[in-house]
């Protein structure tokens, strides 16, 4: 092609099927560290980026996974659409399929379905080193003359046989014909002819697969041996899935202890995040009590002074205490996904899920959604069935991410003694339980009573293939959780200190410098009646006065109402405001959350001497914040993936109404029982 | 063939083979009036679920699912199954795709073509979904799924049938 007419770089596009490695070798050729994990479907939206071949810029696009042409989930809809023309890149120069060594028959048939098409194809074979830990190889002279197409071989992980791939890529963008003119075909293909394009490439598989002890091309042989081994009949049964792997499933799918498993698995995930993170909050507490003293110390307590200890430094710090938290959960949840549990997982609890309108498939959105909400009503994506897929998006707020982590952590804090970080971890446990069983009642009710809620009915089915269990990469697992917390501090850090700022800001002035009778006080008792004073007669206080009313019956306060409004930005501001608000001593010498948490146990309900947080309250603050759904991102995305403001508006309203009505009983109940 | 009692055809009169099961299972078997060598006419078999029924002397006799699926029978006929009636070590052929739609193409793609051979691996610990190793891989699909998937029994996973010691039946 002559590349000097057309000024746009070419576009070579990265398809494949799911999980045959296309995420790993777009990593190799780019020199970026976007994500790859051992579950079906990891990747749901388009990469790109500019890539050096031999001297010639490209674009290179990673994409998500397609089985064939014919699309079953929306992601692979977006895939294969994007084949014909990317939105943004239009259509592809040439495409890189990469195939699973290990599964030829199946994938083969998607580059077959695609040079029948007429795309330009180069196929590069991953995991080889899987297939020759078995005893295999592949012939890919072999190949290239039974496919008519170019062919390589390469190890995504390693980059093993890189180069030579990007001498083919050169070769071919340099030879590529101009023809664009692509077949279509839009999903109502002929069986018959699918079920010739299997037989044909089932044939081409015996043919090119040989047993690396006899590589002297004994095709009979080898024909033999996968006769044999097709059927998987004893003996020398597994050829290409591990042995390992079937191992390991025996006893992670085993009847009883496979539950077993499970139930542990996650009760550890859960519970590790609180005890794991411990001596490392303590840390960051103490560092940003540190600050504030000296800040203090510095421009003592003039209004930038306080501006300073209390707006930003405590506000942040209050939030960037729950960091460590965050990373555990994004660092386990990335080993299990690596490893390959996920998939199991989600086979596991396919039948439970099934009874209330889910899928096995929403496992993975689900335990995502304790992180964030937002990838994982993305990674909704892959649910093939749209009914489904809605319901699981349509619950996925109730799931408790990590954003609640801080809130939760402040009012477990409240309620229990010091230090003991074992009640505190179960606790927390079982209010993810919680969150779990209350989704699931949420889900199965919608599905039950409301079929047209979701508009369609197609039918529902779970057909996911198991991964082979891998050796998890811990370099990439470690730098992608880096790169998630990273991206949750830059979203939501200043978004909160904005809110400390304006919040510090209407909780500080009008009166600034409230008189008080200062006789026979110490310096620290004055300072302390003198932000009570000012808090008080704030312009926070003005407006929050009307929300006394509604904070009346769920036992709480106009104050607690005002850090509630804030934590609609991002939940975790919830803790900031607290701070801000209750935390009326600034740069003594507890560390941040210990005050925060005396300064709650002192705090009275404004002209009595009841106490605004008592058991009661904050039990029912704690259900109020399974329920609502105080993100605004959430909301946003729910739109953008549903396609319509219908169930985003109708999340919003009735979740909120649970979360008030649900606390609401939960007080009232408590209080009646006796429990104050 | 050996075949399993669950896979008979209702109406045939089959001989009880043998028991691919512990001594549990054979006194199940003797409380019923049956022992090994009795022949046996199949009146009922849903397919499904529920016991089966039989007629031995002249006598009708129910047989729960679960002990019928251990009775070995033999057979000359081949024996076609649905899919979610297989036993774990089942090796099978697909005869025949009955599933419509989207489904089907997503059961194609997955490599589930007339003639392809599978071998049941295992129940998922709640009993549904099915995993299966096809061709290289393992799928795991739901039981609803397997219903439309039509096969027939090459070998029957006998879980150690063969191999076991089993010094209380004759010979
Ligand atoms: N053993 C081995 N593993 C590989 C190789 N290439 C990739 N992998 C692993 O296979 C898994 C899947 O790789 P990805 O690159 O995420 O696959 P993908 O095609 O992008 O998957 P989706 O985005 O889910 O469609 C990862 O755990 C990789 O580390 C290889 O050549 N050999
Ligand atoms: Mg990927």
């Amino acid at each position: 092609m002559n590349k000097n007419i057309i000024e746009k770089a070419p576009l070579i596009s990265l398809v494949g099927p799911p999980n045959s490695g296309k995420t790993s070798l777009f990593n190799h050729l780019s020199g970026k560290n976007l994500k790859t994990v051992n579950y079906p479907g990891s990747t749901v939206f388009f990469s790109s980026s500019e890539v050096n071949v031999h001297g010639e810029l490209i674009n290179l696009l990673d994409s998500p996974g397609i089985i064939s042409l014919i699309p079953d989930s929306p992601d692979e809809q977006v895939a294969i659409d994007a084949l014909y023309a990317h939105p943004m890149f239009g259509k592809p120069d040439l495409l890189v399929v990469t195939i699973d060594a290990n599964q030829l028959s199946r994938h083969l048939f998607l580059v077959r379905q695609l040079t029948i098409a007429g795309f330009d194809v180069i196929a590069a074979i991953t995991m080889n080193d899987i297939l020759e830990r078995n005893g295999y190889t592949i012939d890919t002279h072999s190949l290239e003359l039974e496919l008519g197409c170019t062919v390589c071989k390469i190890d995504g992980r390693t980059g093993k046989g890189l180069d030579i791939l990007r001498n083919k890529l050169k070769d071919k963008l340099d030879t590529a014909s101009a023809n664009n003119d692509y077949k279509r075909n839009n999903g109502s293909g002929d069986t018959d002819e699918l079920i010739s394009i299997y037989r044909e490439i089932g044939n081409i598989e015996e043919r090119v697969l040989l047993k690396l002890s006899e590589v002297n091309r004994n095709v009979r042989t080898a024909n033999e041996a996968l006769n044999i081994l097709n059927i998987g009949s004893s003996g020398s049964e597994t050829r290409t899935i591990d042995k390992l792997t079937l191992r390991i499933d025996r006893i992670i799918l085993h009847p009883q202890w496979g539950l077993l498993i499970f139930f542990i698995t996650m009760a550890v995930l859960f519970t590790s995040i609180f005890w794991l993170a411990l001596p490392l909050m303590d840390l960051i507490d103490e560092i940003f009590s540190e600050l504030a003293i000296i800040s203090t110390g510095i421009f003592q307590h003039s209004w930038l002074g306080d501006l300073i200890s209390d707006g930003i430094i405590n506000g942040v710090g209050s939030v960037l205490v729950f960091l460590p938290q965050i990373i555990i959960l994004f660092l386990l949840l990335g080993f299990l996904e690596d490893v390959g549990y996920l998939a199991r997982g989600a086979m596991l609890v396919d039948k439970p899920l099934s009874k209330i309108g889910l899928n096995g498939k929403s496992f993975v959105p689900m335990l995502s959604g304790f992180a964030c909400a937002i990838p994982a009503i993305m990674a909704a994506r892959t649910i093939p069935n749209r009914r489904e897929r809605l319901l699981t998006i349509f619950i996925l707020p109730l799931m408790s991410c990590s954003a609640r982590l801080p809130v939760f952590a402040l009012l477990i804090a409240f309620l229990i003694p010091a230090g003991n970080a074992w009640i505190g971890g179960l606790i927390l446990a079982s209010i993810y339980m919680f969150s779990i069983l209350s989704s699931s009642a949420v889900a199965g009710i919608i599905s039950k009573f409301s079929n047209q809620f979701v508009g369609v009915m197609d039918s529902s089915s779970f057909i996911l293939e198991l991964p082979t269990y891998k050796v998890p990469k811990i370099k990439i697992i470690i730098k992608s959780t880096l790169q998630s917390s990273y991206s949750y501090i830059s979203k939501a850090g200043p978004v909160i200190l904005t809110f400390s700022v304006v919040l510090w800001f209407l909780t500080y002035f009008p009166n600034t410098d409230p008189r008080i009778d200062e006789d026979g006080l110490t310096v620290q008792q004055i300072q302390e009646i003198k932000s009570a004073e000012r808090v008080a007669t704030s312009y926070a206080s003005e407006l929050g006065k009307i929300l006394q009313p509604v904070m009346e019956p769920i036992g709480l306060d106009w104050r607690v109402g005002v850090s509630l409004i804030s934590a609609f930005a991002a939940r975790e501001v919830f803790v900031s405001s607290l701070a801000l608000i209750f935390k009326v001593t600034a740069g003594d010498d507890d560390a941040m959350q210990e005050s925060l948490i005396s300064a709650m146990r002192n705090a009275k309900i404004e002209n009595t001497d009841r106490n605004v947080f008592t058991t009661s309250s904050v039990i029912g603050l704690i259900i109020f914040f399974v329920f609502a759904l105080q993100c605004l991102s959430t909301v946003a995305v729910s739109k953008q993936e549903t396609g319509s403001w219908r169930i985003p508006a109708v999340q919003l309203i009735l979740f909120s109404i649970l979360a008030y009505s649900l606390s609401f009983v939960t007080v009232n109940l408590l209080r009646v029982i006796g429990i104050a | 063939m050996i075949s399993r009692l669950t896979y008979c055809e209702e109406g045939f009169s089959v001989v009880i083979k043998d028991l691919n099961a512990g001594i549990g299972a054979l006194q199940n078997l003797n409380n019923l009036g049956l022992n090994i060598g009795d022949t046996i006419k199949l009146l009922e078999n849903s397919r499904q679920e529920g016991p089966l029924s039989v007629e031995f002397n002249s006598r009708e006799i129910r047989i729960g699912r679960e002990l019928a699926g251990k009775i070995l029978i033999e057979t000359e006929s081949p024996v076609i199954v649905t899919l979610d009636q297989v036993k774990v070590g089942d090796i099978v052929e697909v005869t025949k795709m009955n599933s419509a739609g989207d489904i089907r193409y997503r059961l194609l793609d997955m490599g589930l073509v007339r003639g392809v051979k599978l071998k049941v691996i295992r129940f998922a610990p709640l009993g549904d979904p099915i995993e299966v190793k096809i061709n290289e891989f393992m799928l795991s699909l739901r039981l609803e799924e397997a219903r439309s998937i039509e096969v027939k029994i090459l070998e029957f996973g006998l879980n150690g049938y063969r191999s076991k010691k089993r010094w209380w039946t004759k010979g």
